[in-house]
């Protein structure tokens, strides 16, 4: 993986809330890595079989609903939360969750997926964070792809790659 | 200065309708096929096939600052989103939307996207239906043997009798507005009050003069 | 294959590591008793065994052992408790002078929070033992998965935790919930010690007896559990810690936060004040001119013995293997039905648990409605469980269906076998109901002269009983599996080895 690993010092007893919505790819992976991490983790999403594929140390709580729905994240104690963290397939719904827990139930930090890079400078104007997957691959093939051309110029005698 | 219609099954075919006989320019976003292809053998209309979530088909519509847009789709999520693209992506300033779900009222109005509220809407339409029943069949209980009729008319919009004071109004004789349901409220009518549209009226007279009074204010 | 026991073994020195801190504890009291010294020994050679065997441990690494998963977990509890149960037995066996299979049957009782005993007279002994005897209580009620989950391993034991039968997550964070379990447990222990003590008991029985109220075990210092204590404070003291010890940790957490509404919705606590008390009146009513000259002096020996069915305690205030009290039939009954319907899921009660009859009825309640209402409609039900909302569905159901069956099943085998040992009918079911559901109320079957067959069904009883059968079935048949599956494969590699030669 390409991000450098983070050593941040967590302090023993701190007690951080987040809320993430959608248990699919990404959210059950992010989900399941803060709850082993040591955070209070609910997760939420309207399929309950995707919710039984959270691994067995999952520590944390699930709620079974359509998060666009003002009842479902109350029953989330969205109200409680620091971190919002929304993970679905459609913007349109992280957009809306997003807005919905940062403006009407005041959690202070969001952070977005983000699946159509046109999206993107919405989201931003909006004060939401985000992580766009398709900019970060990209990135990520274009820097590898760099690399490996750079060594091969390095490495070679002969003129292969020149005109 | 164009109307963006985006969404919606039958309603935006006949808002379209109404809006191109008054002469504005209508442009047409929807995800179905077979609608789209119904709608343009009949409306002149510009009719995009697309899903109105993707800024890659807004980009297609041209939308300009003093364009109105009106979202009609199933989730208000959806129309919550395409509202925001079009306000930050291309300055739009006035977006009407449909509103499913009263509660996200809040949000709508904090970035100030017109909302038309459904559910409430048929709320405010069943509660007199609800509410007025009782009270006249009580009435009737009380008046019936006495030779004298309770009636409950509802005024439509094409009602020769709305928009005028009751003392305009060449009532019959004998007969009585009891009281007015209108919205939630119960309104106990005089000389000075006006007839709307959608008002259900409860009147009392007696059974002979029953088909002129029905005649009279349902015209 | 073997990765996977190999980690189950290392789970298991480790919990071998807290029990020898355990099995140390009760040496504490020779501060307060110095005439106790002399027996601390055994104490100290279970503490040596368990150190022993932590230390085999030391082959596997720590950072080997992933999660648990819940089949590993279903073995782990096994083996660690059948390992346990013989352990504490030692102390039995020194100084309390029982036999083997008694010491075992005292363990038994000790750690699944039965509390039926071998003692016909217990003020004649040591007080390091008395301690033990309510100290395994205490402990094996808890379990000993939360504190590896809490402390040592965090969440990869969560196999281990859901096997010992916790299914609570109070906050949204497993360990943090374990360790509120611990400290809400703790918390009531003191102030159930000192409530018992300014009742009138002195401080080392106030101790124990709270102890065991909470574990819902029901081990006494007196030969006449509390009833020897004839004081009415002590026994709605007593009454009162018994309820405490058959609430569900969630509820308690819920009720602590100040969530009232959610302490409220819950259907089990309704339940069991309702099943308990309302039979406790019914019963005094009909006890009236019989039993007992006045309803209230009914009510406060009835109730106090319904409570302690339910809660599966098993503290006593009558002497219930006397004839009279064995004729009062509809009294036993009762008792034996509230013995099988058990305290709250997620306490420390054994039993049915009252979440599943509340499962049950709603089950009632949603088919009856189905048929009232027209077909093909979609109805969704959400029950309430400590603070959080679980939707109700056919996993539910279904789990409660079969667990139900399965005590039944339990239940009748087990008291047949005793009948067949010559017991009365009433007897053998009252007896085994106590036994399998951890609860340890007695009419007189439990006595250390029993014939060893029947005491070994008492002792299966017990431990299958604290783990709802399910647990040990499917540790059972994992090992079974496993082990089927070695033998397969070296078959086929003397096969494959053979079968080279033959060309």
């Amino acid at each position: 993986m390409n991000l450098s690993p983070i050593n941040i010092n967590i302090p023993v007893g701190l007690r951080f809330y987040v809320v993430v919505v959608g248990c699919g790819k990404v959210g059950l992976e992010v989900a399941t890595r803060l709850s082993r991490i040591g955070f209070n983790v609910t997760v939420v999403d309207k399929n309950p079989n995707t919710l039984d594929l959270l691994p067995e140390d999952y520590g944390g709580f699930i709620v079974i609903g359509d998060a666009t729905e003002r009842e479902t994240l109350e029953r989330a104690k969205a109200i409680k939360a620091d971190l919002l963290v929304t993970t679905t397939e459609d913007d349109s719904t992280n957009y809306f969750v997003s807005l919905v827990g940062a403006k009407i139930f005041g959690i202070p930090r969001v952070i977005s997926l983000v699946n159509d890079r046109e999206n993107v400078p919405l989201f931003i104007k909006s004060g939401i964070d985000v992580i766009s997957p398709i900019d970060l691959t990209v990135d990520t093939f274009e820097h590898n792809i760099l690399e490996h051309v750079e060594r091969l110029v390095k490495n070679s005698e002969d003129n292969n790659y020149w005109w | 200065m164009k109307i963006i219609i985006i969404g919606g099954e039958r309603v935006p075919y006949f808002l379209a309708k109404r809006l191109i006989a008054q002469g504005y320019d209508v442009y047409f976003v929807n995800k179905d096929q077979d609608s789209c292809e119904e709608y343009s053998k009949t409306l002149n209309a510009t009719i995009v096939n697309g899903d109105g979530t993707s800024k890659k088909v807004l980009d297609q519509l041209g939308i300009e600052p003093n364009d109105i847009v009106v979202l009609l789709m199933k989730r208000d999520r959806k129309n919550f989103f395409i509202a925001r693209l079009v306000q930050e992506y291309y300055g739009v300033k006035n977006v009407v939307t449909l509103l499913n779900n009263s509660e996200n009222l809040d949000l709508f109005e904090r970035f100030g996207i017109r909302t038309l509220g459904v559910t409430d809407l048929i709320m405010r339409n069943l509660e007199p239906l609800l509410f007025g029943s009782q009270l006249t069949r009580d009435l009737e209980e009380k008046t019936f043997s006495k030779g004298v009729v309770v009636l409950e008319i509802t005024l439509t919009w094409d009602s020769s009798i709305v928009h005028k004071k009751i003392k305009e109004l060449s009532v019959p004789e004998d007969v009585v507005i009891v009281g007015i349901m209108r919205g939630d409220s119960f309104l106990i009518p005089r000389g000075e009050t006006t007839l709307e549209p959608g008002d259900e009226i409860i009147l009392v007279c007696r059974e002979e003069k029953r088909m002129e009074v029905l005649s009279f204010f349902s015209s | 294959m073997l990765k996977s026991y190999l980690r189950i073994y290392k789970a298991f020195t480790l919990v071998m590591f807290q029990y020898a801190f355990m099995a140390l504890v009760p040496t504490v009291f020779c501060i307060f008793y110095p005439e106790e010294i002399k027996n601390a020994y055994p104490f100290l050679i279970t503490a040596v065994l368990s150190f022993i065997i932590y230390f085999t441990g030391f082959a596997v690494k720590v950072e080997d052992i992933e999660t648990i998963g819940y089949r590993e977990g279903a073995v782990l509890t096994v083996f660690t408790w059948v390992m346990i149960s013989l352990l504490s037995a030692i102390p039995h066996i020194f100084l309390g002078n029982l036999s083997f299979s008694q010491a075992v049957f005292e363990s038994v009782s000790g750690l699944t929070g039965t509390g039926l005993t071998m003692f016909t007279d217990v003020t004649k002994l040591s007080k390091l033992l008395l301690f033990w005897r309510s100290f395994t209580q205490y402990v094996g009620s808890a379990g000993f998965a939360v504190l590896m989950l809490g402390v040592v391993l965090g969440p990869r034991a969560l196999g281990f935790y859901k096997s010992e039968g916790r299914s609570d997550n109070l906050v949204p964070n497993i360990r943090r919930s374990a360790q509120l379990i611990l400290e809400i447990y703790l918390a009531y222990t003191v102030a159930g010690t000192i409530a018992l003590r300014l009742s009138g008991m002195n401080w080392f029985e106030a101790l124990n007896h709270t102890m065991t109220a909470l574990a819902t075990g029901g081990f006494s210092t007196r030969n006449g559990s509390i009833g020897e204590f004839n004081n009415l404070a002590i026994e709605i003291v007593t009454i009162v810690l018994m309820i405490i010890g058959a609430t569900g940790f969630g509820i308690h957490y819920a009720f602590w936060k100040g969530n009232i509404k959610a302490v409220l919705k819950n259907g089990e606590p309704w339940l069991l004040i309702s099943s308990s008390f309302g039979s406790a009146i019914v019963l005094s009513v009909y006890a009236i001119g019989k039993y007992y000259e006045n309803f209230g002096k009914a009510l406060r020996y009835i109730l106090f013995q319904t409570v302690s069915a339910v809660s599966g305690t098993g503290f006593q205030t009558l002497p219930l293997n006397e004839e009279k009290w064995i004729a009062f039939s509809p009294f036993m009954f009762i008792l034996i039905v509230l013995m099988l319907s058990g305290g709250m899921m997620d306490s420390t009660s054994s039993g049915i648990k009252q979440f599943r009859i509340w499962v049950i009825l709603n089950t009632l309640h949603d088919s009856v409605k189905g048929f009232l209402m027209p077909r093909g409609t979609v109805r969704k039900k959400i029950i309430f469980k400590g603070e959080q909302q679980i939707i109700f569905g056919d996993d539910n159901i279904r789990e409660a269906l079969l667990v139900v069956s399965l005590y039944l099943i339990t239940f009748v085998i087990g008291s047949f076998i005793l009948m067949l040992h010559g017991y009365g009918a009433l007897n053998s079911m009252f007896e085994f109901a106590s036994a399998m559901n951890g609860v340890g109320l007695s009419c007189g079957v439990t006595s250390p002269n029993m014939p060893l067959t029947a005491m070994w069904t008492l002792i299966i009883g017990m431990f299958t009983g604290r783990f709802e059968f399910l647990i040990v079935i499917y540790a059972i048949m994992k090992v079974m599996n496993d082990l089927h599956k070695k033998i397969d494969e070296a078959r086929l590699s003397k096969r494959i080895n053979s079968g080279a030669s033959i060309k």
